[in-house]
C-alpha cells in the first residue's frame, strides 16, 4: 500500500462547473486512463480538503455519486475504494475518431463555421453530461 | 490567567521595579553621605556646601516620593486595560473560554499586589531617610517643622503610600476601562490624584482625629510644641471654638461665623468673643495622632479602591464593540 | 442541535445609524456558511455579534439554541472567532501564544495546535511581531481552532493575504473542519473565494440581509434575460437587477422562467453576477414583479411608474 493519495485533484474555479462535478469527471478520467484500477483507494476527503481547500461536503457528494454509479465502494472506517474500471478508450479511440471528423464534414457542409460547429459540440456534451448526472450512463 | 497577566504586564512592573529601587539607592546614598559628613564639630565651608547639596537632593527625592503613588498607578493601571482596548486584543480575549470577570479581576489584582508590594518596600526606607535627614537638617521641605505628622512625611511614612497606591492603581484602570484611552486615563489619574490629594491634607486629614485647640490667652501659639516628645505636632492654624462647657442651642451660628464677625469689629473684638463664649487660638493634631490619622485616612483610599475595582469590572462586562 | 446560530429580527445601532437590521438567518449545524457584501455592509457587525462581543440593539440571537450572552462562557466553550484585524499579542512569541490558548481554554488540544504549525513550518520561538501577514493569520486561527469550537466564526480570515498564504489559510481550515464537523460561519467580500468552500450564501448590502440560501438553490433560482432596450421582459417575475447600455438591457430575475419571448435570451448566471446583482440594490430590496400594463421598463431602484390601463 502506497503512502499518500494515489492522485491528485484540481479545481478550476472559472470553468462554471461545479465542483462535485469536477471531481467526479476526473475521477472517471483517471479510472479511464488506468491511473485507479479496482481495489485503490481514493483519496481521503481531508486529502482532497488539503490539497484544494473545498468544502468537505463537495467530496462526499462527488464520492456518493460515484458509489451510486457502481465505480467505487465506500468501506466504513477505511475509506472510499475502487469497484470497478472505465478503461474502453484504447478499443474505441480510432472508431469514435472516425465518427467524429464524419460528423465534423457533415457540419461544415450545411454551412456551420468552425465557431458554431465549437458551440453545438460544447452544447451537446452539456446535455449528455446532465443526462449521465441523472444515474444513466453511456458508455 | 495569572500567567498571562504576569506575561502581559511584567515589563511595565520591572520598569516600576528599577525606578524605585533607583529612588531607594539614591535615599540611601543621600542619607549615607550625609551620615558621613556630620559629627559633633562645627562643619567646614566645604563640608557645609555638601550638605547644602544633599538636602538640595533630598528635596527631590522628597518630591519623587510624593508623585510616587501616582506614578505607578499612571505606569501600571492606566495601561491595563486600556492597553488591550487600543491593540483590540480585546477581542481576542474576550473570544477566549474565560469570563471577562475572571480575566479583569486576575489582572487586576496580580498588578495591583505588585505595585502594593513596590510602595510597601519602599517605606522602610523612605522612613529610614526622612528620619535621619529631617532631624540633622532641622527643617525639611517647605521650611516647615519636622516631624512625621507634617503632611509631607505624613504621605511617604507609614502604611498611607500602600493606600495611595492601590487607590492610584485603581484609578487608572477604572479610568482606562471608561475612557477607553490610556492617555487619558493617564491625564485623569494625574490630576485627580492630585485634587485628592489636596482635598485630604487640607481639608479632611484634619478632622479624621480629635484636634487639640489651645486658646490664644493659655498660650497657643503658632510654633509651641504640646508634648516632650521631640516631634512637632501638626499646626492646623488659628481659629475658634466655644468654649469647655457652653451649651450650643441648635440652629446657632458656628464659633467661626461669630468669631469672624467679632474680630471684624473695629472696636471691642475681645469683648465680643467673651460674651458669646467663643475662644480664638491655635488648633493642632497632636504627634501621637499620626497613627490614628494613618489607620483612618488610608481605609479610606482603600474604600475608594475597592469601589474604582467594581466599577472597572462592571465597565468591562458591559462594554460592547 | 441542527441549529448552529440563529437570528431573529437582529439589529445592532451605532449612534444614529443601523449596522444591521431586521436580520434574520439560520446557520445549519455541521454547514460552512458564507457571508458577504460590500465593506460597511453589516458583516462584521453580526459576526461580532454571533461571537458576544456586541449586544443587540433590536432582535435575538443564539448559538447551539443558547441566548448569546456576553459575558457567559458556557458560549465561549463553543465558540471560536476570528477577528478582521487578527489581533495577537506582538511581544509574544508563537509557542507563547499556544500558552495562551491553552492557558485560557480547558478544551485546548495542545497537540494538535502544535502539529499545525509545524505542518507549516511556523517557528515556534520566533516573535508574532517578526512573522509575515499569512504566518500571523495562522497562528490567529490556531487560537480559535485549537480550543475545538463546535462554531467557527471567521471575519474576513483571508483579507489582504497573498494567494499562497490564503490557500494555505483554507487548507489549514477546512480541513480540520473535514475532521470534526464543525460548524463555520464565515465572511468575504470575494465572491470566489466563498463558492467552492461555502454550502450557504448569506448577502448582505446596507446593514440588511438580500438573500440567503444554498448556492446550488441560489444559482439554480435565478436567471438572466439579455435583451433589446426597447423590448418588454415577461412578465410575473421579480427583477432583482437591470443593467443597460445603448442597445442591449440585462436583467437578473428570480424565478424559473418558462417562456421568455422570442426577444430575450436566458442565461445562467454564475453566483458572482447573482451577488452583484443583488448588491446592486443598496437595500431597497427586490423590486416589485413587473407588471405588463407598465409602459416603460422599470429601472431597478423605482418602483413601476404606472399602475395600469386607464
Amino acid at each position: 500500500m502506497e503512502p499518500g493519495p494515489l492522485i491528485e485533484f484540481r479545481l478550476d474555479r472559472q470553468s462554471g462547473v461545479p465542483a462535485y462535478r469536477q471531481l467526479i469527471d476526473q475521477v472517471r478520467h483517471a479510472l479511464r486512463l488506468g491511473l485507479l484500477r479496482p481495489g485503490d483507494q481514493l483519496p481521503t476527503v481531508r486529502d482532497v480538503v488539503r490539497q484544494i481547500a473545498i468544502n468537505p461536503n463537495t467530496v462526499h457528494r462527488a464520492y456518493r455519486d460515484l458509489e451510486q454509479q457502481g465505480l467505487t465502494e465506500g468501506r466504513p472506517g477505511s475509506g472510499t475504494f475502487v469497484k470497478r474500471t472505465l478503461s474502453k478508450v484504447p478499443d474505441e479511440q480510432p472508431l469514435l475518431l472516425g465518427r467524429l471528423e464524419e460528423w465534423i464534414r457533415a457540419a461544415r457542409a450545411a454551412g456551420l463555421g468552425d465557431e458554431a460547429i465549437a458551440a453545438l459540440m460544447a452544447e451537446a456534451m452539456k446535455a449528455a453530461t446532465d443526462r449521465e448526472a441523472g444515474g444513466e450512463e453511456s458508455p | 490567567m495569572i500567567w498571562l497577566a504576569w506575561r502581559r504586564h511584567r515589563l511595565s512592573v520591572l520598569i516600576m521595579v528599577g525606578l524605585t529601587a533607583a529612588l531607594g539607592l539614591w535615599m540611601a546614598y543621600v542619607t549615607h553621605s550625609y551620615d558621613g559628613l556630620v559629627s559633633a564639630r562645627i562643619p567646614t565651608p566645604s563640608e557645609v556646601a555638601q550638605l547644602s547639596d544633599l538636602q538640595n537632593q533630598s528635596t527631590v527625592i522628597a518630591l519623587l516620593l510624593l508623585f510616587l503613588p501616582c506614578l505607578i498607578g499612571v505606569v501600571l493601571g492606566a495601561p491595563l486595560i486600556a492597553g488591550e482596548y487600543r491593540d483590540r486584543t480585546n477581542r481576542l480575549a474576550w473570544t477566549q473560554s474565560i469570563s471577562r470577570t475572571r480575566w479583569t479581576v486576575t489582572k487586576w489584582w496580580v498588578v495591583g499586589l505588585a505595585s502594593v508590594v513596590l510602595a510597601a518596600a519602599l517605606v522602610p526606607v523612605a522612613q529610614w531617610w526622612s528620619g535621619r535627614t529631617s532631624l540633622q537638617f532641622g527643617v525639611s521641605l517647605f521650611g516647615f517643622a519636622f516631624g512625621r505628622i507634617q503632611p509631607h512625611t505624613f504621605a511617604v511614612t507609614g502604611v498611607a503610600p500602600v493606600a495611595y497606591t492601590l487607590f492610584a492603581f485603581a484609578l487608572g484602570v477604572t479610568l482606562g476601562a471608561l475612557l477607553r484611552r490610556t492617555a487619558w486615563a493617564v491625564v485623569g489619574t494625574v490630576v485627580i490624584y492630585g485634587l485628592l490629594a489636596l482635598l485630604m491634607a487640607t481639608t479632611i486629614r484634619p478632622v479624621l482625629a480629635p484636634q487639640v485647640f489651645v486658646p490664644f490667652a493659655e498660650g497657643g501659639t503658632a510654633s509651641a510644641p504640646l508634648t516632650s516628645d521631640p516631634q512637632y505636632p501638626w499646626d492646623l492654624g488659628a481659629g475658634f471654638r466655644f468654649a469647655p462647657g457652653t451649651r450650643v442651642p441648635a440652629g446657632s451660628p458656628s464659633a467661626s461665623d461669630i468669631g469672624q464677625r467679632c474680630v471684624n469689629l473695629p472696636t471691642g473684638g475681645p469683648a465680643c468673643l467673651a460674651t458669646h463664649r467663643v475662644q480664638i487660638g491655635e488648633a493642632y493634631q497632636p504627634a501621637d495622632h499620626y497613627w490614628a490619622l494613618q489607620w483612618r485616612e488610608s481605609a479610606l483610599y482603600l474604600g475608594l479602591a475597592v469601589l474604582l475595582f467594581g466599577v472597572a469590572i462592571l465597565a468591562v462586562r458591559r462594554m460592547r464593540e | 442541535m441542527t441549529t448552529a446560530l440563529e437570528t431573529v429580527g437582529l439589529g445592532r445601532r451605532y449612534r444614529r445609524r443601523w449596522g444591521l437590521r431586521d436580520c434574520t438567518l439560520r446557520v445549519p449545524t455541521g454547514s460552512i456558511t458564507g457571508l458577504v457584501g460590500p465593506n460597511g455592509a453589516g458583516k462584521s457587525t453580526l459576526l461580532r455579534l454571533a461571537a458576544g462581543l456586541s449586544r443587540p440593539s433590536a432582535g435575538t440571537i443564539s448559538v447551539f439554541g443558547r441566548d448569546v450572552r456576553p459575558n457567559s462562557t458556557e458560549h465561549l466553550d463553543r465558540i471560536g472567532y476570528f477577528d478582521q484585524v487578527r489581533p495577537l499579542y506582538e511581544g509574544f512569541r508563537v509557542e507563547e501564544m499556544l500558552t495562551f490558548g491553552h492557558r485560557l481554554n480547558p478544551s485546548w488540544d495542545d497537540t494538535a495546535a502544535r502539529q499545525w504549525l509545524a505542518d507549516l513550518d511556523i517557528p515556534l520561538r520566533e516573535r508574532v511581531g517578526h512573522l509575515s501577514l499569512g504566518q500571523q493569520a495562522q497562528v490567529a486561527l490556531t487560537i480559535c481552532m485549537g480550543k475545538r469550537p463546535d462554531l467557527l466564526i471567521l471575519d474576513e480570515p483571508v483579507a489582504s493575504l497573498d494567494p499562497l498564504a490564503r490557500r494555505q489559510l483554507m487548507q489549514t481550515l477546512l480541513s480540520t473542519v473535514a475532521d470534526r464537523g464543525t460548524t463555520v460561519f464565515l465572511s468575504s467580500h470575494i465572491v470566489s473565494e466563498l463558492e467552492p468552500v461555502c454550502d450557504n450564501l448569506i448577502i448582505l448590502s446596507s446593514a440588511r440581509v438580500q438573500i440567503s440560501g444554498t448556492i446550488e438553490s441560489l444559482v439554480a433560482d435565478h436567471r438572466l434575460l439579455v435583451g433589446p432596450v426597447a423590448g418588454s421582459p415577461p412578465q410575473g417575475m421579480e427583477v432583482i437587477s437591470e443593467s443597460r447600455v445603448a442597445r442591449q438591457s440585462t436583467l437578473l430575475v428570480r424565478g424559473t422562467v418558462p417562456t421568455a419571448g422570442p426577444t430575450w435570451q436566458v442565461l445562467e448566471p454564475n453566483l458572482e453576477e447573482i451577488v452583484l446583482g443583488y448588491l446592486g440594490t443598496a437595500g431597497t430590496g427586490p423590486v416589485a414583479p413587473v407588471t405588463d400594463a407598465a409602459p416603460e421598463v422599470p429601472t431597478a431602484s423605482a418602483p413601476p411608474t404606472d399602475g395600469g390601463p386607464e
